[in-house]
Protein backbone atom coordinates (compact mmCIF):
# COMPACT_ATOMS: atom_id res chain seq x y z
CA UNK A 1 0.00 0.00 0.00
CA UNK A 2 1.60 3.59 -0.78
CA UNK A 3 -0.13 6.58 0.65
CA UNK A 4 0.12 8.50 -2.48
CA UNK A 5 -0.98 8.79 -5.59
CA UNK A 6 1.34 7.34 -7.80
CA UNK A 7 0.87 3.45 -7.51
CA UNK A 8 -0.61 1.89 -10.61
CA UNK A 9 -0.15 -0.85 -12.83
CA UNK A 10 2.87 0.09 -14.84
CA UNK A 11 5.06 1.24 -11.56
CA UNK A 12 3.94 -2.08 -9.71
CA UNK A 13 5.30 -3.91 -11.92
CA UNK A 14 8.69 -1.90 -12.47
CA UNK A 15 8.91 -2.26 -8.66
CA UNK A 16 8.23 -6.28 -9.14
CA UNK A 17 10.88 -6.53 -11.72
CA UNK A 18 13.30 -4.98 -9.59
CA UNK A 19 12.96 -6.83 -6.76
CA UNK A 20 12.68 -9.89 -8.41
CA UNK A 21 16.29 -12.15 -7.76
CA UNK A 22 18.12 -11.98 -11.20
CA UNK A 23 17.81 -15.37 -12.43
CA UNK A 24 20.98 -17.36 -14.39
CA UNK A 25 19.35 -18.55 -17.57
CA UNK A 26 18.22 -21.95 -16.83
CA UNK A 27 19.62 -23.15 -19.89
CA UNK A 28 23.41 -22.39 -18.35
CA UNK A 29 22.32 -23.89 -15.07
CA UNK A 30 21.96 -26.66 -16.55
CA UNK A 31 25.34 -27.00 -18.79
CA UNK A 32 27.32 -25.96 -15.06
CA UNK A 33 25.56 -28.69 -13.52
CA UNK A 34 26.47 -31.22 -15.80
CA UNK A 35 30.46 -30.02 -16.28
CA UNK A 36 30.65 -30.57 -12.51
CA UNK A 37 28.69 -33.30 -12.37
CA UNK A 38 31.02 -34.79 -14.84
CA UNK A 39 33.92 -33.96 -11.87
CA UNK A 40 34.85 -36.45 -9.19
CA UNK A 41 32.66 -35.87 -6.38
CA UNK A 42 35.47 -34.82 -4.37
CA UNK A 43 35.97 -32.39 -6.34
CA UNK A 44 32.78 -31.18 -6.50
CA UNK A 45 32.52 -31.13 -3.03
CA UNK A 46 35.79 -28.85 -2.83
CA UNK A 47 34.24 -26.87 -5.10
CA UNK A 48 30.81 -26.17 -3.67
CA UNK A 49 32.47 -25.62 -0.32
CA UNK A 50 34.92 -22.92 -1.91
CA UNK A 51 31.81 -21.03 -3.74
CA UNK A 52 29.87 -20.97 -0.63
CA UNK A 53 32.70 -19.88 2.14
CA UNK A 54 34.85 -16.57 1.58
CA UNK A 55 38.27 -17.40 0.01
CA UNK A 56 41.88 -15.39 1.10
CA UNK A 57 42.85 -16.00 -1.96
CA UNK A 58 40.54 -14.10 -4.41
CA UNK A 59 39.38 -15.36 -7.97
CA UNK A 60 39.02 -12.40 -10.58
CA UNK A 61 37.18 -10.21 -8.32
CA UNK A 62 33.66 -11.66 -8.06
CA UNK A 63 31.55 -11.25 -5.38
CA UNK A 64 28.36 -12.52 -6.31
CA UNK A 65 26.28 -13.66 -9.00
CA UNK A 66 26.75 -11.50 -11.27
CA UNK A 67 27.85 -13.08 -14.21
CA UNK A 68 26.79 -16.41 -15.71
CA UNK A 69 30.39 -17.17 -17.36
CA UNK A 70 32.09 -15.92 -14.06
CA UNK A 71 30.12 -18.62 -12.43
CA UNK A 72 31.29 -21.18 -14.95
CA UNK A 73 34.83 -20.28 -14.00
CA UNK A 74 34.61 -20.16 -10.39
CA UNK A 75 33.47 -23.48 -10.18
CA UNK A 76 35.24 -24.96 -12.64
CA UNK A 77 38.36 -23.49 -10.66
CA UNK A 78 36.73 -24.77 -7.67
CA UNK A 79 37.82 -27.97 -9.10
CA UNK A 80 41.39 -27.35 -10.13
CA UNK A 81 42.86 -25.36 -8.50
CA UNK A 82 41.76 -25.67 -4.51
CA UNK A 83 44.85 -26.28 -2.00
CA UNK A 84 42.25 -27.60 0.89
CA UNK A 85 44.97 -27.54 3.32
CA UNK A 86 46.13 -24.27 2.76
CA UNK A 87 46.64 -21.47 5.75
CA UNK A 88 45.34 -18.04 5.00
CA UNK A 89 46.01 -15.40 3.29
CA UNK A 90 47.68 -17.36 0.80
CA UNK A 91 51.74 -16.75 0.73
CA UNK A 92 52.91 -20.17 -0.53
CA UNK A 93 52.21 -22.21 -3.29
CA UNK A 94 50.44 -21.35 -6.41
CA UNK A 95 48.69 -22.68 -9.23
CA UNK A 96 51.57 -23.04 -11.00
CA UNK A 97 53.61 -24.62 -7.61
CA UNK A 98 55.82 -22.32 -7.77
CA UNK A 99 56.79 -20.61 -3.79
CA UNK A 100 55.27 -16.98 -4.33
CA UNK A 101 55.22 -14.12 -1.31
CA UNK A 102 53.06 -11.88 -1.26
CA UNK A 103 54.86 -8.25 -0.61
CA UNK A 104 53.74 -6.23 2.12
CA UNK A 105 50.93 -3.87 1.26
CA UNK A 106 50.00 -6.37 -1.59
CA UNK A 107 47.64 -9.26 -1.98
CA UNK A 108 48.11 -12.20 -4.68
CA UNK A 109 45.62 -12.19 -7.17
CA UNK A 110 44.66 -15.14 -8.89
CA UNK A 111 43.22 -13.90 -12.52
CA UNK A 112 41.04 -16.62 -14.56
CA UNK A 113 39.70 -17.37 -17.76
CA UNK A 114 37.26 -19.60 -19.09
CA UNK A 115 39.00 -20.24 -22.51
CA UNK A 116 38.97 -23.47 -24.06
CA UNK A 117 40.02 -22.72 -27.57
CA UNK A 118 42.15 -20.16 -26.98
CA UNK A 119 46.69 -21.48 -27.59
CA UNK A 120 47.38 -18.51 -24.92
CA UNK A 121 45.78 -16.43 -22.47
CA UNK A 122 47.68 -13.51 -21.01
CA UNK A 123 46.63 -10.76 -18.53
CA UNK A 124 47.91 -7.37 -19.03
CA UNK A 125 46.81 -4.65 -16.64
CA UNK A 126 48.25 -1.25 -14.86
CA UNK A 127 50.73 -3.60 -12.94
CA UNK A 128 52.68 -5.01 -15.59
CA UNK A 129 53.20 -1.99 -18.27
CA UNK A 130 50.00 -3.50 -20.12
CA UNK A 131 52.43 -6.18 -21.42
CA UNK A 132 51.25 -9.03 -23.17
CA UNK A 133 54.75 -11.19 -22.64
CA UNK A 134 54.70 -10.52 -19.28
CA UNK A 135 51.97 -12.62 -17.42
CA UNK A 136 50.72 -15.21 -19.47
CA UNK A 137 48.45 -17.15 -17.58
CA UNK A 138 48.43 -21.79 -17.11
CA UNK A 139 46.24 -23.59 -18.87
CA UNK A 140 44.86 -26.62 -16.58
CA UNK A 141 44.61 -29.70 -17.24
CA UNK A 142 40.85 -29.85 -16.52
CA UNK A 143 39.82 -28.21 -20.15
CA UNK A 144 40.22 -24.84 -21.08
CA UNK A 145 40.99 -22.88 -17.84
CA UNK A 146 43.66 -20.80 -17.63
CA UNK A 147 45.44 -19.11 -14.73
CA UNK A 148 48.06 -17.43 -12.96
CA UNK A 149 48.56 -15.61 -9.53
CA UNK A 150 50.10 -12.05 -9.27
CA UNK A 151 51.21 -9.51 -6.22
CA UNK A 152 48.83 -6.64 -6.22
CA UNK A 153 49.41 -3.56 -4.71
CA UNK A 154 46.83 -2.22 -2.71
CA UNK A 155 44.24 0.03 -4.24
CA UNK A 156 42.09 0.20 -7.71
CA UNK A 157 43.74 -1.80 -10.92
CA UNK A 158 42.96 -2.02 -14.25
CA UNK A 159 43.27 -4.79 -16.24
CA UNK A 160 41.89 -7.22 -19.03
CA UNK A 161 43.19 -10.56 -20.90
CA UNK A 162 44.99 -10.79 -24.45
CA UNK A 163 43.79 -14.52 -26.12
CA UNK A 164 46.15 -15.64 -28.61
CA UNK A 165 48.05 -12.67 -28.57
CA UNK A 166 45.32 -10.48 -30.60
CA UNK A 167 42.00 -10.40 -29.03
CA UNK A 168 41.18 -8.14 -26.34
CA UNK A 169 38.69 -9.28 -23.51
CA UNK A 170 37.64 -7.95 -20.57
CA UNK A 171 37.35 -10.66 -17.67
CA UNK A 172 33.25 -11.71 -17.74
CA UNK A 173 33.67 -12.31 -14.32
CA UNK A 174 34.79 -8.46 -13.07
CA UNK A 175 32.97 -5.27 -12.96
CA UNK A 176 34.16 -2.61 -16.01
CA UNK A 177 35.68 0.42 -15.66
CA UNK A 178 33.15 3.25 -16.30
CA UNK A 179 35.21 4.88 -18.72
CA UNK A 180 37.70 3.72 -21.34
CA UNK A 181 39.84 5.95 -23.50
CA UNK A 182 40.65 3.63 -26.26
CA UNK A 183 37.64 1.69 -27.26
CA UNK A 184 38.76 -1.32 -25.79
CA UNK A 185 37.11 -1.78 -22.10
CA UNK A 186 38.98 -2.54 -18.95
CA UNK A 187 37.82 -4.69 -16.28
CA UNK A 188 38.18 -3.44 -12.34
CA UNK A 189 39.54 -5.13 -9.62
CA UNK A 190 40.40 -3.28 -6.34
CA UNK A 191 43.10 -5.05 -4.00
CA UNK A 192 43.50 -4.01 0.04
CA UNK A 193 41.23 -2.55 2.93
CA UNK A 194 39.79 -5.60 3.28
CA UNK A 195 41.21 -6.48 6.10
CA UNK A 196 39.24 -5.91 9.67
CA UNK B 1 47.04 17.60 -39.66
CA UNK B 2 47.04 20.05 -36.53
CA UNK B 3 47.84 17.14 -33.96
CA UNK B 4 50.78 16.62 -36.34
CA UNK B 5 51.94 19.63 -36.49
CA UNK B 6 51.93 19.67 -32.40
CA UNK B 7 53.81 16.39 -32.48
CA UNK B 8 56.14 17.81 -35.49
CA UNK B 9 57.39 20.67 -32.77
CA UNK B 10 57.60 18.34 -29.43
CA UNK B 11 59.95 15.98 -31.95
CA UNK B 12 61.83 19.00 -32.71
CA UNK B 13 62.22 19.90 -29.04
CA UNK B 14 62.81 16.15 -27.69
CA UNK B 15 66.46 16.26 -27.39
CA UNK B 16 65.93 18.69 -25.14
CA UNK B 17 64.22 17.09 -22.76
CA UNK B 18 65.17 14.49 -19.75
CA UNK B 19 65.77 11.28 -20.45
CA UNK B 20 63.70 9.00 -21.47
CA UNK B 21 62.01 6.06 -19.45
CA UNK B 22 63.16 2.63 -21.37
CA UNK B 23 59.76 1.23 -21.52
CA UNK B 24 58.93 4.34 -23.73
CA UNK B 25 61.69 3.86 -26.10
CA UNK B 26 60.56 -0.07 -26.02
CA UNK B 27 57.31 0.18 -27.38
CA UNK B 28 56.52 3.46 -29.13
CA UNK B 29 57.03 5.18 -32.32
CA UNK B 30 59.37 7.79 -32.12
CA UNK B 31 57.24 10.69 -32.47
CA UNK B 32 54.67 9.37 -29.88
CA UNK B 33 57.29 8.38 -27.78
CA UNK B 34 58.56 12.69 -27.86
CA UNK B 35 54.92 13.49 -27.92
CA UNK B 36 54.60 11.46 -24.23
CA UNK B 37 57.89 12.58 -22.94
CA UNK B 38 57.20 15.79 -23.58
CA UNK B 39 54.01 15.17 -21.75
CA UNK B 40 55.85 13.08 -18.76
CA UNK B 41 58.01 16.28 -18.27
CA UNK B 42 55.48 18.90 -17.84
CA UNK B 43 53.30 17.03 -15.09
CA UNK B 44 56.81 15.97 -13.51
CA UNK B 45 57.26 19.95 -13.61
CA UNK B 46 53.81 20.53 -11.95
CA UNK B 47 54.22 18.27 -8.92
CA UNK B 48 52.00 15.53 -10.73
CA UNK B 49 53.30 11.55 -10.78
CA UNK B 50 54.49 10.32 -13.69
CA UNK B 51 53.71 6.51 -13.30
CA UNK B 52 50.13 6.63 -14.47
CA UNK B 53 51.06 8.77 -17.59
CA UNK B 54 53.43 6.17 -18.50
CA UNK B 55 51.12 3.80 -17.86
CA UNK B 56 48.19 5.10 -20.22
CA UNK B 57 50.71 5.43 -23.09
CA UNK B 58 51.23 1.75 -22.71
CA UNK B 59 47.87 0.97 -22.17
CA UNK B 60 47.04 2.85 -25.59
CA UNK B 61 50.05 0.76 -27.17
CA UNK B 62 48.98 -2.27 -26.27
CA UNK B 63 45.68 -1.48 -28.20
CA UNK B 64 46.84 -0.40 -30.97
CA UNK B 65 45.23 3.14 -30.73
CA UNK B 66 46.74 6.11 -32.35
CA UNK B 67 49.31 8.30 -31.47
CA UNK B 68 46.43 11.51 -31.31
CA UNK B 69 44.11 9.47 -29.25
CA UNK B 70 47.18 8.03 -27.00
CA UNK B 71 48.12 12.02 -26.46
CA UNK B 72 44.45 12.91 -26.08
CA UNK B 73 43.69 10.36 -23.41
CA UNK B 74 47.02 11.72 -21.93
CA UNK B 75 45.82 15.52 -21.26
CA UNK B 76 43.01 13.88 -20.28
CA UNK B 77 44.46 12.17 -17.01
CA UNK B 78 46.99 14.77 -16.72
CA UNK B 79 43.51 17.30 -16.08
CA UNK B 80 42.31 14.94 -13.71
CA UNK B 81 45.80 14.65 -11.99
CA UNK B 82 45.88 18.07 -11.75
CA UNK B 83 42.63 18.61 -10.25
CA UNK B 84 43.72 15.97 -7.75
CA UNK B 85 46.77 17.62 -6.87
CA UNK B 86 45.02 21.08 -6.07
CA UNK B 87 42.17 19.36 -4.32
CA UNK B 88 44.03 17.46 -2.28
CA UNK B 89 47.53 19.82 -1.94
CA UNK B 90 51.05 20.16 -2.56
CA UNK B 91 52.24 17.88 0.35
CA UNK B 92 49.62 14.84 -0.89
CA UNK B 93 51.50 11.33 -1.63
CA UNK B 94 51.27 10.45 -5.03
CA UNK B 95 49.23 7.21 -4.43
CA UNK B 96 46.23 9.37 -3.06
CA UNK B 97 46.20 12.11 -6.08
CA UNK B 98 46.79 9.22 -8.61
CA UNK B 99 43.31 7.30 -6.60
CA UNK B 100 42.24 10.80 -6.75
CA UNK B 101 42.35 11.04 -10.45
CA UNK B 102 40.67 8.07 -10.81
CA UNK B 103 37.81 9.14 -9.15
CA UNK B 104 37.79 12.04 -10.61
CA UNK B 105 37.39 10.47 -14.22
CA UNK B 106 34.68 8.33 -13.00
CA UNK B 107 32.69 11.48 -12.32
CA UNK B 108 33.68 12.29 -8.71
CA UNK B 109 33.79 16.35 -7.89
CA UNK B 110 37.21 17.24 -7.13
CA UNK B 111 35.61 19.21 -3.44
CA UNK B 112 34.53 15.82 -2.12
CA UNK B 113 38.42 14.74 -2.25
CA UNK B 114 39.03 17.85 -0.63
CA UNK B 115 35.95 16.98 1.99
CA UNK B 116 37.03 13.53 2.51
CA UNK B 117 40.85 14.29 3.09
CA UNK B 118 39.47 17.13 5.47
CA UNK B 119 37.60 14.46 7.84
CA UNK B 120 39.66 11.37 7.20
CA UNK B 121 43.35 13.52 8.70
CA UNK B 122 45.52 11.33 9.05
CA UNK B 123 43.64 8.05 8.34
CA UNK B 124 43.89 9.28 4.96
CA UNK B 125 41.63 8.85 2.02
CA UNK B 126 42.77 5.80 0.28
CA UNK B 127 40.55 3.35 1.56
CA UNK B 128 37.54 5.10 0.77
CA UNK B 129 38.48 6.07 -2.88
CA UNK B 130 39.58 2.06 -3.28
CA UNK B 131 35.63 2.03 -1.98
CA UNK B 132 34.12 4.96 -4.57
CA UNK B 133 35.91 2.84 -7.38
CA UNK B 134 34.77 -0.08 -6.19
CA UNK B 135 31.06 0.87 -6.30
CA UNK B 136 30.96 2.99 -9.08
CA UNK B 137 32.57 0.01 -11.28
CA UNK B 138 29.43 -1.79 -9.80
CA UNK B 139 26.74 0.71 -11.17
CA UNK B 140 26.86 2.96 -8.40
CA UNK B 141 26.05 6.61 -9.82
CA UNK B 142 29.26 8.85 -8.98
CA UNK B 143 27.00 10.81 -7.26
CA UNK B 144 25.71 8.57 -4.93
CA UNK B 145 29.11 7.19 -4.14
CA UNK B 146 29.73 10.31 -4.00
CA UNK B 147 27.91 10.73 -0.81
CA UNK B 148 28.15 7.30 0.89
CA UNK B 149 32.14 7.67 1.28
CA UNK B 150 31.46 11.24 2.44
CA UNK B 151 28.85 10.24 4.51
CA UNK B 152 30.98 7.27 5.93
CA UNK B 153 33.25 9.50 6.87
CA UNK B 154 31.84 12.16 8.54
CA UNK B 155 30.25 9.34 10.87
CA UNK B 156 34.02 8.55 11.64
CA UNK B 157 34.20 5.01 10.16
CA UNK B 158 37.35 2.90 9.69
CA UNK B 159 38.78 1.18 7.19
CA UNK B 160 37.11 -2.07 8.55
CA UNK B 161 34.11 -0.39 8.24
CA UNK B 162 34.63 0.64 4.27
CA UNK B 163 35.45 -2.25 3.89
CA UNK B 164 32.09 -3.84 5.30
CA UNK B 165 30.04 -1.97 3.42
CA UNK B 166 31.54 -2.59 0.28
CA UNK B 167 31.25 -6.38 1.01
CA UNK B 168 27.91 -5.07 1.78
CA UNK B 169 27.22 -3.71 -1.12
CA UNK B 170 28.43 -5.75 -3.59
CA UNK B 171 26.28 -8.79 -2.09
CA UNK B 172 23.31 -7.16 -2.51
CA UNK B 173 23.94 -5.96 -6.23
CA UNK B 174 25.33 -9.11 -7.13
CA UNK B 175 21.91 -10.87 -5.92
CA UNK B 176 19.79 -8.34 -7.81
CA UNK B 177 19.50 -5.28 -5.54
CA UNK B 178 19.70 -1.84 -7.89
CA UNK B 179 22.76 -0.51 -6.81
CA UNK B 180 22.16 3.02 -5.75
CA UNK B 181 19.90 2.18 -3.81
CA UNK B 182 21.56 -0.52 -1.66
CA UNK B 183 25.19 2.03 -1.87
CA UNK B 184 22.82 4.56 -0.33
CA UNK B 185 21.05 2.69 2.14
CA UNK B 186 24.37 1.11 3.51
CA UNK B 187 25.96 3.63 4.19
CA UNK B 188 22.79 4.53 6.81
CA UNK B 189 22.97 1.45 8.52
CA UNK B 190 26.81 1.46 8.25
CA UNK B 191 26.60 4.60 10.44
CA UNK B 192 24.13 3.19 12.57
CA UNK B 193 21.35 5.63 11.93
CA UNK B 194 19.45 3.10 10.28
CA UNK B 195 18.98 0.05 12.07
CA UNK B 196 19.54 -2.94 10.18
CA UNK B 197 16.18 -4.79 10.98
CA UNK B 198 14.76 -1.56 8.57
CA UNK B 199 16.28 -2.82 5.36
CA UNK B 200 15.76 -6.11 5.94
CA UNK B 201 18.92 -8.63 5.67
CA UNK B 202 17.80 -10.69 2.82
CA UNK B 203 18.02 -9.39 -0.62
CA UNK B 204 15.39 -8.41 -3.20
CA UNK B 205 12.64 -11.37 -4.04
CA UNK B 206 11.27 -11.04 -0.59
CA UNK B 207 9.59 -7.53 -0.39
CA UNK B 208 11.13 -5.88 2.84
CA UNK B 209 8.72 -5.66 5.59
CA UNK B 210 8.81 -2.19 6.82
CA UNK B 211 10.04 -1.09 10.52
CA UNK B 212 11.17 2.26 11.88
CA UNK B 213 14.45 2.46 13.46
CA UNK B 214 13.87 0.82 16.95
CA UNK B 215 12.67 -2.62 15.03
CA UNK B 216 9.54 -2.20 15.92
CA UNK B 217 7.37 -2.37 13.00
CA UNK B 218 5.59 0.68 11.50
CA UNK B 219 1.99 1.50 10.84
CA UNK B 220 1.71 2.97 7.10
CA UNK B 221 0.36 6.57 7.57
CA UNK C 1 1.30 -9.38 -25.52
CA UNK C 2 2.67 -5.79 -24.14
CA UNK C 3 6.31 -6.33 -22.85
CA UNK C 4 5.57 -5.81 -19.63
CA UNK C 5 3.39 -8.54 -19.40
CA UNK C 6 6.30 -10.65 -20.30
CA UNK C 7 6.70 -13.93 -17.49
CA UNK C 8 9.21 -16.50 -16.94
CA UNK C 9 7.99 -18.35 -19.97
CA UNK C 10 9.62 -15.56 -22.38
CA UNK C 11 12.88 -15.48 -20.74
CA UNK C 12 14.31 -13.16 -23.69
CA UNK C 13 11.37 -10.74 -23.08
CA UNK C 14 11.81 -10.41 -19.85
CA UNK C 15 15.71 -9.61 -20.00
CA UNK C 16 14.75 -6.42 -22.17
CA UNK C 17 11.90 -5.28 -19.89
CA UNK C 18 13.92 -5.17 -17.33
CA UNK C 19 16.98 -3.55 -19.32
CA UNK C 20 14.09 -1.12 -20.32
CA UNK C 21 13.78 -0.36 -16.95
CA UNK C 22 17.19 0.16 -16.41
CA UNK C 23 18.10 2.45 -18.76
CA UNK C 24 14.93 4.30 -17.56
CA UNK C 25 15.99 4.68 -14.50
CA UNK C 26 19.38 5.66 -15.56
CA UNK C 27 17.64 8.81 -17.53
CA UNK C 28 15.66 10.21 -14.03
CA UNK C 29 17.49 12.53 -11.65
CA UNK C 30 19.82 10.78 -9.43
CA UNK C 31 18.01 12.26 -6.16
CA UNK C 32 14.23 10.89 -8.19
CA UNK C 33 15.67 7.72 -8.46
CA UNK C 34 16.70 7.36 -5.20
CA UNK C 35 13.13 8.56 -3.70
CA UNK C 36 12.11 6.09 -6.29
CA UNK C 37 13.72 2.98 -5.44
CA UNK C 38 13.30 3.74 -1.61
CA UNK C 39 9.38 4.29 -1.85
CA UNK C 40 8.35 1.51 -4.27
CA UNK C 41 11.35 -1.42 -4.16
CA UNK C 42 12.51 -0.96 -0.55
CA UNK C 43 8.84 -0.11 0.46
CA UNK C 44 9.60 2.28 2.67
CA UNK C 45 7.66 4.99 4.59
CA UNK C 46 8.06 8.76 4.12
CA UNK C 47 9.17 9.18 7.54
CA UNK C 48 11.83 6.63 7.15
CA UNK C 49 13.08 8.19 4.33
CA UNK C 50 13.63 11.50 5.39
CA UNK C 51 15.13 9.59 8.51
CA UNK C 52 17.25 7.94 5.51
CA UNK C 53 18.09 10.80 3.24
CA UNK C 54 17.99 13.75 5.70
CA UNK C 55 15.17 15.53 2.73
CA UNK C 56 12.09 16.89 3.90
CA UNK C 57 8.65 14.18 3.33
CA UNK C 58 7.05 16.29 0.96
CA UNK C 59 10.37 16.69 -1.17
CA UNK C 60 10.40 12.96 -1.47
CA UNK C 61 6.83 12.83 -2.48
CA UNK C 62 7.65 15.49 -4.70
CA UNK C 63 10.92 13.39 -6.17
CA UNK C 64 8.37 9.94 -6.49
CA UNK C 65 5.53 11.75 -7.93
CA UNK C 66 8.53 13.07 -10.62
CA UNK C 67 9.57 9.56 -11.27
CA UNK C 68 6.83 7.67 -11.71
CA UNK C 69 5.86 10.42 -14.05
CA UNK C 70 8.92 10.23 -16.27
CA UNK C 71 9.01 6.29 -15.88
CA UNK C 72 5.25 6.11 -17.34
CA UNK C 73 6.47 8.40 -20.33
CA UNK C 74 9.23 6.57 -21.16
CA UNK C 75 8.24 2.75 -20.45
CA UNK C 76 4.52 3.58 -21.32
CA UNK C 77 6.18 4.51 -24.84
CA UNK C 78 8.16 1.03 -24.60
CA UNK C 79 4.88 -0.85 -23.93
CA UNK C 80 3.00 0.57 -26.70
CA UNK C 81 5.90 0.07 -29.55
Amino acid sequence: MHDDDQHDELIARVADELRAPVALDPAFDARVMAEVRRAAPSRWQRALRWWTEPRPLRVSPLTGLACAAGVAALLVVGTVSLRPASPSPMKGAVATGVAVPAEPGSEMVQFVLVAPQASSVAVVGDFNDWDPRRTPLRAEAAGGVWSVNVSLRSGQHQYAFVVDGKEWRPDPAAPRAVTDDFGSPNSVIVVGGKST
Amino acid sequence: MRQFLVIAMLVAVAPALVAQDPRLEARLDPATRAAVAALVDSARAAGLPTEPIIDKALEGTTKRASSDRIIAAIHTLSADLQAARTALGATAPDGDVIAGASAIRAGAQPEILEQIKGVRGKAGISVPLAVFADLVARGVPADTASNVILHLAEGGASDADYAGLERTVARDIGAGAPPGASAAIRARVSTGEVGAAAVGGPPPGVPATPKDPKGKPASRP
Amino acid sequence: MALGEASAEHPAERREWREEIHRALERLEADQREAFLLKHVEDLSYEEMSALTGAGISALKMRVKRACERLRVMLGEVQHA
